[in-house]
């Protein structure tokens, strides 16, 4: 398994405004998996996201991500854990304001000795013409591209999205969809979506429900869908 | 059958930005008319239009050439007092991040308007229509997004508007939430007889709509009216 | 490229940024421009003194003796020694100066300087000529070049000179100044005049011995008695005893013809032991200075380093000596000590204050710039990018702009202010070779400026870069809004939106609320400063020319008239007579040196032209029988009315009791009052020194008894120029006040509508009047003025008066802010609070409402 995560459990607040978000997972997922993480509101699908993704401290478990034990790391390590490893792309693209397309993806080039081409790169995103504009001169799109390119750049064996089509329409929605498969079938690059979107999940190798906490279902696609056949995005 | 009089009016508006090799035409040359009482859908994918022509709609933007009249006011010729004025009295505003000052109580987010217009209605009283009349002494950061945006809601019809504008008001909010926030919405146009006009980009919205002006680049691809609109709960979300 | 957004973003926030270069500048150009005259003059100092080789203590006495200056010689600690005398004369011609004529067998201590004059004086001045002092001129005299500057003196003219009735000439050999004329006053002038005060170096050789012995017989003033007890006289007195004893007559009989005759037949030299040696001047080895300050620390006594060998030089000189100061407690050179002092003081303090009000200032601002970056901080983080990188970014910010603010002010500080300043006090302070300097405690302010604002930087964001990523990447940051006290009261319901919504944002951001309130409180302390600068020359001179002189003229008298004589003079004039001297005063007789107080004695008649006034400055009059005390010496010493004090002439050894009666006041001058009849009854010998007089006496100029009349109009024109500079002052903290206003209210109204964009963007759309919204963001900027002018106002006055009576012990001045000032002053913060708030209405009108209300961040 190359994200393996064993009974990790994760809560928030005290006192009255204790909540138990993630009550003991276990799951796992193979090395170049396209996996979605499924589940309504509150399920704690992001939670879960965030701590394989060292962005949150685990209350007890363990999760280990090739082979390395993130559970218990100090924050230094953990940045180091995820400029190394990982690559994020966020619900609201999350780009610096203040820098431009090609300044935004440079800011990850910087972390990694061995970065794909940047030329290449945005070109394969569609991005060449923009690559001098700021995000707020550019569509939600165009911005998501951008964030795909920043945590592509880096080459990251595994690649966290959070709701990556959340404030997109079905098209461009598809767009990424298909962009994001395209990548996993050239690099092998894990991915893991977090999404309440109910048709992403025919696109991906492994389906995974949670609900209240817990892994209510999970089971592998048998019959995948590409992208672009992709409705109701 | 929603036939009353006209109360919107879009005559051959054109709405440009930037120049040079930047200028793009967010609308283009567009025309329709709205009734009162109309529960209204502009349907159209991200960069259609929509929420450019909202935005002129509520006195937010100015059209670069055409006329836009609602109300019998010819709100394109406005200065910037007067679309002041317009936006107190006409407009009621609800955004899709709900957009309620957070230093604010529920309650009082709601009776600020009696600072904007002469005549607000009652706020326990929209606090009330809206079923968050317990609500009201909580601050935004201690309620979930649903009822962020129920008062926000409340808040736009203390103005007691002629037209209640909404920008993807259920885009944040998960389906059951929307459900909710959509009846009170459609209850404001059929039980109330507001004018209710939605910009969105979700499809499934429009089937409870009386009119749908479906946009694409800009233009006004189709404006379908229809008579007897599904009910929220019709609708499989 | 981080550094590019980091330029980007300053240049967004230019305003604030530029609030922070401005203080950082304000800063250090303050601080290096009074600085760089303090450590300028102050290494002058020092140099001229080496040069003279300064004295490290005076010993004053009725008559040293040679064999006194022997055994002081003989001590260990005593590295030189040297006699002189002291006399006060007046110049002939130039309006009858007061010439302090110093006499000396050779110049060991204290040597005179030759003063070439500056590069573009005229040459006539440039003296080429000029030689080095030689006791054993028997024509030549060293005058002060301050003098000869004024009077058009050069070197090879002559110069006539009045002492006590004998005149003489004498040629110019060079033009000199002096360590103990650095700050040069008249007795008569209440400030530095050169005109009036001259001082000349001679050889005892040259004294007009002969003519002045004559003199003093002829005159009747000297007695025979006296006569018959001095060293000098003693044997030739019983030798006229003798041969009148032979003729069956007494000395009683004796008459001036016969004293002459013995005169005649005494040589120079002989004569010249006539004058007694009135100062005994001291260097101490180095030895002895190290060892006495080890002693000195010790002990942990508070006594000087000369003074500690005070007993040895007593025994030596076997007690004939009345008082022994050191350099502290000549007025000549304690004055730019204790103004160098105060600019010291000055700068440190303006230094601080800006550096304070740039501290608020970065804080607030970085504050909310790293809030509003909530998203972008998490994002980095959660990249992968390390927080100490992150930190250093943020730490950029105000490193860039600090630094450019901390360098200009270094280098523009000294250039602009320090050579103004160095300019200034040079016109009045007599020390050669004077330039603005620094030293290397400029460059470490400079740094320390900086490191300030990058510390304050870093710990503004310090507290978010802890937060652990998946915090900060929430969207929208979720504000926590709280229950505030105001809620709590009664009539919370009844405030409008605007006032409930204000109170509530400034309980959610404290920090900004001080910045304002702190930044306006200075503001209105400068304010009232400035105003009370300017009335305060203005009240000095009522207080000074119409309250305490009450005259128009002014009658310098000479010492060699009986008081009898004077007091006809007196009535001639309908004049009122007055005596002043320098004396020591204590709470016990012959108190330590540590424990007296060296000021002036003042003797009135009570008629109504030298007045007292009370702590008040309103006119009162003397209790009969008792003396007045200046109050500020008074508490210096702790004594009040009733209580009784000891003092002695200067220059002589006995003590007098007296019982304080009054508590008065004066601006400049500080010591006790006697009014003439009791100031008799003591025993003490009474030699008025002027007569005051409303009758217009100018041509009594050369009239017997006469040493000079001034003018009191030319006198009162001559202080209130030397208080000119107090305007420049003026301008200087209106200006300082504006600035801080400006930039600490600016920085709280962008603050605010920043920080609440998205609301007001809100509040716009849903209709709310671009007035109504900029009336809500101004209402804190008011707030904040009001409560800070309220803080502020209290301290405006005593702000000035320390600064006023930092600049020296025998300053006391007083000065009664009228309401209306303070009203003024309020009505002035207000108008520049307004005006801070005018810049706002643009950009709320502009506000981009969609724009604003789609951006995510």
């Amino acid at each position: 398994m190359y994200v393996e995560v064993s009974n990790v459990k994760k809560s928030y607040g005290e006192g009255g405004s204790y909540v138990q978000v993630l009550k003991g997972v276990t799951v796992g997922v193979e090395q170049g998996e396209m996996c979605v993480i499924q589940g309504a509101s509150g399920s704690g699908k992001s939670t879960l996201l965030n701590c394989i993704g060292g962005l949150d401290d685990i209350d007890s478990g363990s999760c280990k991500v090739d082979g390395l034990e993130i559970a218990g790391l100090k924050q230094d390590a953990l940045s180091d854990y995820r400029r190394d490893t990982l690559g994020f792309i966020f619900q609201f693209y999350n780009l610096v304001p203040n820098l431009t397309v090609r300044e935004n993806i440079e800011v990850c080039r910087y972390l990694t000795s061995e970065p794909l081409d940047m030329d290449e790169l945005l070109e394969t995103l569609g991005l060449s013409e923009h690559a001098d504009k700021f995000p707020s001169q550019l569509s939600g799109g165009q911005q998501q591209r951008t964030a795909i390119a920043r945590a592509l750049i880096k080459n990251p064996k595994l690649l966290l999205c959070d709701e990556p089509t959340g404030a997109l329409d079905s098209n461009t929605s598809r767009d990424i969809l298909i962009l994001l498969e395209k990548i996993n079938e050239k690099y092998g690059t894990t991915m893991l979506i977090v999404t309440h979107n109910n048709s992403i999940k025919d696109m991906v190798h492994r389906v995974i429900y949670l609900k209240d906490g817990e892994i209510s279902r999970e089971y592998t696609n048998s019959n995948r869908i590409p992208a672009r056949e992709l409705e109701d995005l | 059958m929603k036939d009353n009089k006209v109360v919107v009016e879009f005559k051959d508006v054109v709405k440009e930005y930037g120049e040079g090799e930047g200028r793009q035409i967010a609308v283009n040359h567009v025309d329709f008319a709205i009734n009162e009482g109309e529960f209204v859908v502009i349907l159209g994918q991200s960069g259609a239009g929509k929420s450019t022509v909202l935005n002129m709609l509520g006195g937010m933007d100015t059209p670069s050439s055409g006329t836009i009249i609602v109300d019998g006011k010819e709100v394109s010729a406005m200065n910037d007092k007067k679309l002041s004025e317009y936006r107190a009295d006409t407009i009621g505003f609800v955004f899709q991040f709900y957009n309620l000052i957070p230093s604010l109580t529920a309650y009082e987010n709601v009776a600020l308007t009696k600072s904007i217009v002469k005549d607000a209605l009652d706020p326990m009283e929209m606090l009330d229509r809206v079923g968050l009349k317990g609500h009201a002494k909580k601050f935004p950061s201690q309620m979930s997004g649903g009822e962020q945006q129920r008062v926000s809601i409340a808040r736009a019809l203390a103005k007691n508007p002629k037209i209640i504008l909404g920008d993807e008001p259920t885009g944040a909010l998960d389906s059951e939430t929307g459900v909710t926030v959509l009846k009170l919405l459609t209850e404001m146009s059929n039980k109330y007889g507001n004018t209710v006009i939605l910009v969105t980009h979700n499809a499934d919205i429009a089937k409870c709509a009386d009119k749908v002006i479906r946009m694409k680049n800009g233009k006004i691809r189709e404006v379908k009216i229809d008579e007897k609109p599904l009910s929220v709960e019709e609708v499989d979300w | 490229m981080l550094f590019r957004k980091m330029l980007r973003e300053i240049k967004s926030n230019l305003g604030q940024f530029i609030s922070i270069l401005i203080l950082s500048f304000l800063a250090t150009f303050i601080y290096a421009g009074f600085e760089s005259n303090v450590v300028g003059s102050g290494m002058a100092v020092e140099n001229f003194h080496k040069k003279t080789n300064i004295a490290d203590a005076w010993v004053y006495s009725e008559g040293f003796t040679k064999d006194n200056l022997t055994e002081v010689k003989k001590l260990d600690c005593v590295e030189q020694a040297q006699l002189r005398t002291e006399l006060r004369g007046t110049t002939v011609e130039y309006g009858g100066a007061q010439a302090d004529i110093y006499l000396m067998d050779e110049s060991v201590i204290l040597k005179p300087y030759l003063y070439e004059g500056e590069e573009d004086k005229t040459d006539r001045l440039k003296e080429s000529d000029s030689v080095e002092f030689d006791g054993a001129d028997k024509d030549g005299v060293w005058l002060n070049w301050s003098f000869a500057n004024e009077w058009d003196i050069s070197v090879g003219d002559t110069i006539k000179l009045e002492y006590n009735g004998v005149r003489f000439e004498r040629v110019v050999r060079g033009l000199i100044m002096e360590p103990e004329y650095e700050y040069t006053k008249a007795e008569k002038d209440s400030d530095i005049n050169f005109k009036t005060l001259a001082y000349v170096y001679m050889g005892y050789d040259a004294f007009p011995i002969r003519e002045y012995a004559k003199h003093q017989v002829t005159s009747g003033k000297l007695d025979v008695e006296e006569l018959k007890d001095s060293e000098v006289f003693k044997d030739k007195i019983a030798e006229i005893e003798n041969k009148l004893a032979e003729y069956g007559m007494t000395l009683d009989d004796i008459d001036s013809d016969m004293i002459m005759e013995k005169l005649d037949s005494m040589s120079d030299d002989e004569l010249t032991r006539m004058i007694p040696y009135t100062t005994m001047l001291v260097r101490f080895t180095e030895g002895a200075k190290n060892s006495a300050k080890d002693k000195i620390k010790e002990e942990n006594s508070r006594i000087s380093v000369p003074m500690f060998y005070e007993s040895e030089i007593s025994d030596a000189v076997d007690e004939n000596y009345a008082v022994m100061i050191d350099k502290d407690s000549v007025i000549g050179i304690k004055r730019i000590a204790d103004e160098l002092n105060q600019h010291d003081s000055f700068s440190y303090a303006f230094a601080l204050i800006f550096l304070i009000v740039a501290i608020l200032v970065i804080s607030t601002t970085m504050s909310r710039l790293v809030e509003r970056q909530r998203t972008q901080i998490g994002t980095m983080n959660a990249i992968g990018m390390k927080r100490w990188k992150i930190a250093i970014h943020y730490m950029s910010y105000s490193f860039f702009v600090s630094l450019i603010g901390s360098v200009a002010g270094l280098v523009m500080g000294p250039k602009v202010i320090g050579e103004l300043i160095v300019d200034m006090l040079m016109e009045w302070y007599m020390i050669p070779d004077v330039s603005a300097g620094s030293n290397s405690l400029f460059y470490i302010v400079a740094c320390a400026v900086v490191v300030v604002c990058v510390s304050a930087s870093y710990i503004s964001c310090r507290k978010l870069l802890k937060v652990p990523p998946a915090a900060a990447l929430r969207p929208a940051a979720p504000k926590k809004a709280k229950r505030i006290l105001a809620e709590r009261l009664p009539f919370w319901k009844r405030l409008g939106f605007g006032t409930q919504y204000n109170l509530r944002d400034v309980s959610r951001a404290p920090l900004r609320a001080v910045m304002g309130i702190v930044g306006t409180a200075v503001g209105t302390v400068l304010v009232i400063y400035a105003f009370g600068c300017y009335i305060l020359v203005d009240d000095i001179v009522i207080w000074n020319f119409d309250k305490l002189q009450n005259y128009n003229y002014q009658m310098a008298l000479t010492e060699d008239k009986e008081v009898e004589f004077f007091d006809e003079l007196a009535d001639e004039v309908d004049g009122e007579m007055i005596m002043t001297d320098q004396i020591e005063i204590a709470t016990k007789a012959h108190a330590s040196s540590l424990e007296r107080y060296k000021q002036t004695l003042t003797v009135i008649e009570g008629k109504g032209m030298q007045n007292i006034t009370d702590e008040k400055t309103e006119i009162t009059s003397m209790v009969p029988g008792k003396i007045a005390i200046t109050s500020r010496l008074a508490k210096q010493m702790g004594v009040g009315i009733g209580d009784k004090v000891y003092w002695h002439i200067y220059s002589k050894n006995k003590w007098y009791e007296a019982e304080i009666g009054l508590i008065n006041r004066t601006p400049e001058t500080a010591g006790i009052t006697y009014l003439r009849k009791d100031f008799e009854e003591t025993g003490c010998e009474y030699k008025p020194t002027a007569i005051l007089t409303r009758e217009n006496i100018m041509n009594y100029k050369d009239r017997e008894g006469v040493a000079g009349v001034y003018d009191m109009a030319e006198i009162k024109e001559a202080f209130i120029k030397g208080y000119e500079v107090i305007k420049y002052l003026f301008y200087m903290m209106m200006t300082f006040s504006i600035i801080t206003v400006v930039v600490v209210l600016y920085n709280s109204g962008n603050l605010s509508f920043h920080e609440r964009l998205k609301e007001f963007a809100t509040l716009k759309v849903m209709g709310l009047s671009t007035a109504k919204i900029r009336r809500i963001l101004n209402q804190e900027n008011i707030w904040f003025a009001v409560i800070g002018i309220l803080v502020g106002s209290p301290f405006g006055k005593p702000s000035l008066l320390a600064m006023m009576n930092s600049n020296g012990d025998e300053f006391d001045y007083y000065v009664s802010i009228p309401a209306y000032l303070y009203v003024m002053s309020a009505v002035f913060i207000l108008a520049v609070a307004i005006a801070v708030s005018a810049m706002f209405s643009k950009k709320i009108k502009r506000l981009d409402m969609v724009g604003t209300l789609k951006g995510l961040e």
